[in-house]
């Protein structure tokens, strides 16, 4: 796999750590259909949802629930965090935290606004 | 491909360098980076939308507008009463253009040059598709009198009470004293967060045009590995999450 054409011994080591990091095993296909058929079935229950229930603060949070579900598949398997170090995901999924904080504080705001 | 060891003076730990620590490439790295910060910018401005649409509960003098009755067009069915079937139209392209940049991805894994072009082929129609349904969307909306300040699609008590015997596939008629002038913000917002998102679409076509050119003069092919293909396939699927959420709050609630 390696084209080692550079003179420099440091940028090769680099180059070739880079390379090297790029771990190129597929896991077959059989996974992706699966998900695919996941987002499909959680999207049609979606829509029936929508048109069975009433609008109420339990058919919304079924929605957000399922939205959560949905971007979990997505990151998860399509984006293949499941597959990379726990740091990395750690690294990533941990400062979701702060957009959680501002969701509480700006829709406390909002009901506040509704008020006056 | 062998796991990744690289000689150098590093005993022990791995934050003390010639290893990544994180075991992935640093374009790998600075995607999930720049995604992260993009996940930020959604969200603000989702829960922008959230906030507004709060602080006009229960006001019935500028009441909120009803989704169902904003977005209802679908093509070839003109003034038919549609909620959702349009919008769940692009969710399903969406995440099929995800399914086949995937399926780009795990070719790329087999070295197969001609799968992975032929899938990256599918995604940018994926990607193109998408956004002609948007424009189409788009169009619709300011088409019926939306501009980035003006929303008059909120319903008036009469308009509630017909939007109630209206039922799925009718035919539909807006006549005076059913509609009246709403909050702006709605409309502002929904062409900010749909356009800043078809933005991001349209980049990634574009990403994936010069990434599926690349595949086709074997650039991937010399170097030995198609992880480009894999970075791009990173935005790409983050622009489907980013829907998921659209999807969730500008039409489902």
């Amino acid at each position: 796999m390696s084209h080692a054409t550079h003179s420099d011994k440091e940028t090769l080591m680099y180059e070739t750590n880079q390379e090297m990091l790029y771990h190129g095993e597929s896991h077959g296909t059989k996974e992706i259909w699966k998900i695919f058929l996941w987002l499909t079935v959680i999207t049609v229950l979606d829509i029936i949802l929508y048109f069975a229930l009433e609008p109420t603060m339990f058919r919304n949070i079924t929605f957000v629930v399922f939205g959560i579900v949905k971007a979990y598949l997505i990151v998860g398997y399509f984006m293949h965090m499941k597959h990379e170090r726990t740091n990395l995901a750690l690294s990533i999924i941990v400062p979701v935290v702060f957009i959680l904080g501002l969701i509480m504080g700006l829709l406390y705001e909002g009901n506040f606004w509704s008020t006056i | 491909m062998s796991t990744h060891s690289v000689a150098s003076n590093n005993s022990g730990s791995v934050w003390r360098g010639g290893v990544s620590p994180f075991n992935v490439s640093y374009g790998k790295l600075m995607m999930w980076i720049f995604l992260l910060s993009d996940a930020f910018t959604f969200s603000s401005l989702l829960i922008a939308y959230g906030t507004e649409r709060f602080s006009f509960s229960g006001n019935l003098d500028t009441p909120w507008p009803m989704p169902d009755m904003v977005f209802n067009h679908f093509p070839f069915a003109h003034h038919i009463h549609l909620p959702l079937f349009f919008v769940s139209l692009m969710t399903f392209i969406l995440i099929f253009s995800s399914v086949t940049m995937v399926l780009a991805v795990e070719a790329g894994h087999r070295l197969s040059k001609k799968e992975v072009a032929k899938y990256m082929f599918m995604t940018i129609i994926g990607g193109f598709a998408f956004l002609g349904c948007q424009a189409w969307e788009w169009s619709n909306f300011i088409g019926d009198g939306a501009t980035l300040s003006i929303n008059h699609f909120s319903l008036t008590a009469e308009g509630l009470a017909y939007a109630d015997t209206l039922t799925v596939g009718e035919k539909y008629e807006w006549s005076d004293g059913l509609r009246q002038v709403g909050p702006g913000v709605f409309s502002a917002l929904f062409f900010i967060v749909t356009g800043f998102h078809g933005f991001h679409v349209f980049s990634g076509v574009v990403l994936n045009v010069v990434v599926y050119i690349n595949v086709l003069k074997g650039t991937y092919e010399k170097r030995g590995h198609y992880e480009m293909v894999e970075k791009a396939g990173l935005y790409w699927h983050f622009v489907d999450l980013v829907w998921v959420f659209v999807f969730t709050f500008f039409y489902l609630i």
